[in-house]
C-alpha cells in the first residue's frame, strides 16, 4: 500500500470534487427544520425536565407515558391481526382515548370489527339500511372488515360505488333516498346470493360508501391472509403492513404512538382516494405521521390542508384528497 | 463581533435558549445532511430525513449532559450522524462490517468502471478551472463512494468534508489511531484508483 494518503494534491482534488458534486448544495427539506427546531422549543419549554445521562451514539429512548406505551401495545397487536387476517377481538368496552375528543359529527371509531352491540354504531346501523357488509365480510379478508366501522363522514363524501352495478349499490342508492325497505331487500339479496370473484372489488367499495355497521358475528370468518392480500390494495401503504409495526406521529421527542381507532379511521377515509403523485413536497409545519418498524421508517403521511400524502420507500409517493371537515375529523381522530 | 462558537451555542441551549439551538442547526444543517446522504448512499436514500432527525433529536436530548470531549461539538454532531446511520444500515440489511479493512490486503480493489473509461476525459491538472470537469468529478466520485465500505467512507468523508486530522477521526469514532489511518488509506486507495482521469496523473495511478 502506497503512503500518499495525505499527498496535499490529491486531497485537495478530492475535496474539490466533493465540493462540486450534484449534492454540494443540497440542505435539509423545510420541514425537517420546522420539526427540529419545534422540537428544540419544545424541549426548552420544559422546566427541570431532567434527562438522561447521553453517551455518544446513546439510543434515543421514546419518551412516552404509560398510556402511550399501552396504546402502542393494542395498536401492534391490532396491526398483528390485520396482517394474519384474523378479526381483532373486541376492544369496544374502552374506547381509545381519542374517541372522546372526537367532535360529535365525528364517527366513533369502533374498534375493528368488534362485534356490533358493543359501539354507537349500532343505532346507525338501525336507521340506515345494511347493505353489502355481510357479503364483504363473507367474501373479503378481515383486513378490509376491520374498519367496517360506520363512518358518518363517508356520507357526505362524493360516492365511491358510482361504478358498482351490483345490489350493493342499489342498496346504497336506496339509503342515500331514504328508501330504507328497498335497501333491506337488497341486503337480503346480497346475503342470499353469493357473489362471484370479480364482483368482489365492487362490494368492496360499495360497503366502504355505505356505513352499514360490522357484520354479523355469523358471517365473520376467518379469511386466510393470502386472501386478504389478493385483494385490490385499498390503501398504498397496505403491502407495507407487517406484525409489530408501529404508527406514531413524529418529531421524535414526542413521538406519540397513534391508536387503533385513528389508524382505522385513516384508512377508512382515504380509501380509494389515493393517486400516485409525482409532486412530493409537503409544506412546512404539517402534521406528520410516521410507519416505523423498530427503528426504521417505512413510510410517512404528511396531512396537509385538504390531502394526505403517503411517501414509502418505493416511489411513487400517493396523495388522497380530502375535504376540509373530513380532514379534521381524522386529525380529530388520529389524536391530533 | 465574532459568532460565538458550537461550544457556547450549546450550553447556551442547554441552559433554556432555544435560539441558540436554531443558530447551531443552521449553521452544521447542510454539511450533516450532505455527510448523512453520502454516508448512506443510494440504496438507502429513503432513509437519510429519518437519520438526520434522529441525530438532531439526539442532540437535543442530550442539551443537559453534554459536555466537550476533546473533539469539537460538529465532530461530535457527525459522529452521532454516523452511528445512528450505522444502525439504519444494518436494519436495512446492508452489511456493515465493523472491521472493513478485513479482506482488503492483497486484493487489488477493481472499481466497477476501470480508470480506462476516463481517458477521454482532461487532466485534472490542465482542467482545474473547468467547473463542469469539476463537477463531472464529483459526480463520479459519489459514484465511487458507492462501492466502499462504510466505515472508509466514513473515515474519507470525515476527513475530506469534515475535515477532521486523523487522530480527531480516531477519537471521535473510537477507533485506534492505526485503525482509523489504515481505513482512510484504503478508502484513498480506491478511490484514487476509481476516480482515474479526474485526479492528476502521477496520482491517479
Amino acid at each position: 500500500m502506497n503512503e500518499r494518503m495525505s499527498t496535499p494534491t490529491s486531497d485537495e482534488h478530492l475535496r474539490q470534487a466533493l465540493r462540486h458534486a450534484p449534492d454540494a448544495d443540497v440542505s435539509a427539506p423545510a420541514y425537517l427544520r420546522a420539526q427540529i427546531v419545534a422540537s428544540a422549543h419544545r424541549s426548552t419549554a420544559q422546566p427541570g425536565a431532567a434527562k438522561p445521562a447521553s453517551r455518544w451514539g446513546a439510543r434515543r429512548v421514546p419518551r412516552w407515558g404509560a398510556s402511550g406505551a399501552l396504546a402502542t401495545v393494542v395498536l401492534t397487536g391490532f396491526i398483528g391481526l390485520l396482517w394474519r387476517g384474523e378479526t381483532p377481538a373486541p376492544m369496544a368496552d374502552k374506547p381509545a382515548p381519542v374517541v372522546a375528543q372526537a367532535p360529535a359529527h365525528a364517527p366513533t371509531p369502533t374498534p375493528a370489527a368488534a362485534p356490533a352491540p358493543a359501539t354507537s354504531a349500532e343505532p346507525d346501523a338501525k336507521r340506515r339500511p345494511a347493505t353489502a357488509t355481510e357479503v364483504r365480510a363473507d367474501k373479503v379478508a378481515t383486513l378490509n372488515k376491520a374498519e367496517s366501522a360506520p363512518a358518518p363522514r363517508l356520507q357526505n363524501a362524493p360516492p365511491q360505488v358510482a361504478d358498482s352495478a351490483d345490489s350493493a349499490e342499489s342498496a346504497e342508492s336506496a339509503r342515500l333516498a331514504g328508501a330504507t325497505q328497498a335497501a333491506q331487500a337488497s341486503r337480503k339479496e346480497a346475503l342470499e346470493v353469493p357473489r362471484p370473484a370479480p364482483a368482489l372489488a365492487s362490494a368492496e367499495r360499495a360497503a366502504d360508501a355505505s356505513p352499514a355497521t360490522a357484520a354479523a358475528p355469523a358471517l365473520r370468518q376467518r379469511m386466510p391472509a393470502a386472501a386478504a392480500l389478493s385483494t385490490a390494495a385499498p390503501w398504498p401503504w397496505r403491502e407495507t403492513l407487517q406484525e409489530g409495526d408501529q404508527v406514531q406521529w413524529w418529531p421524535a421527542g414526542e413521538s406519540r404512538p397513534v391508536t387503533v381507532a385513528g389508524l382505522q379511521q385513516l384508512m377508512q377515509a382515504t380509501r380509494g382516494r389515493w393517486q400516485p403523485v409525482q409532486d412530493t413536497a409537503a409544506g412546512q409545519d404539517v402534521q406528520q405521521l410516521r410507519w416505523l418498524r423498530g427503528d426504521i421508517t417505512l413510510g410517512r403521511f404528511w396531512f396537509e390542508s385538504d390531502t394526505v400524502l403517503w411517501c414509502g420507500a418505493a416511489p411513487p409517493c400517493q396523495r388522497a384528497a380530502l375535504d376540509g371537515p373530513a380532514l379534521r375529523a381524522l386529525l380529530s381522530a388520529l389524536g391530533r | 463581533m465574532s459568532q460565538p462558537s458550537d461550544d457556547q451555542l450549546m450550553r447556551a441551549f442547554a441552559a433554556g435558549d432555544a435560539a441558540a439551538f436554531e443558530a447551531l442547526y443552521t449553521r452544521h444543517q447542510a454539511a450533516l445532511y450532505r455527510f448523512v446522504r453520502r454516508l448512506l448512499g443510494a440504496a438507502a436514500a429513503t432513509q437519510a430525513d429519518e437519520v438526520f432527525q434522529d441525530t438532531w433529536e439526539r442532540a437535543i436530548q442530550a442539551r443537559h449532559s453534554w459536555l466537550p470531549q476533546g473533539a469539537t461539538w460538529r465532530t461530535w454532531l457527525f459522529t452521532l450522524a454516523h452511528h445512528r446511520a450505522v444502525d439504519c444500515l444494518r436494519k436495512l440489511g446492508r452489511e456493515v462490517s465493523v472491521h472493513s479493512d478485513e479482506g482488503d490486503e492483497g486484493e487489488p480493489w477493481e472499481p466497477e468502471a476501470a480508470a480506462d473509461a476516463w481517458a477521454g476525459w482532461p487532466a485534472a491538472s490542465a482542467q482545474a478551472e473547468d467547473i463542469f470537469f469539476w463537477r463531472a468529478a464529483g459526480q463520479r466520485l459519489l459514484d465511487c463512494l458507492e462501492g466502499l465500505p462504510v466505515a472508509q467512507k466514513t473515515v474519507f468523508l470525515l476527513h475530506h468534508e469534515d475535515g477532521l486530522a486523523v487522530e480527531e477521526m480516531a477519537r471521535a469514532l473510537e477507533l485506534g489511531f492505526e485503525t482509523a489511518k489504515t481505513r482512510l488509506r484504503y478508502a484513498m486507495s480506491k478511490l484514487r484508483t476509481c476516480m482515474g482521469a479526474y485526479l492528476p496523473p502521477k496520482l491517479s495511478t
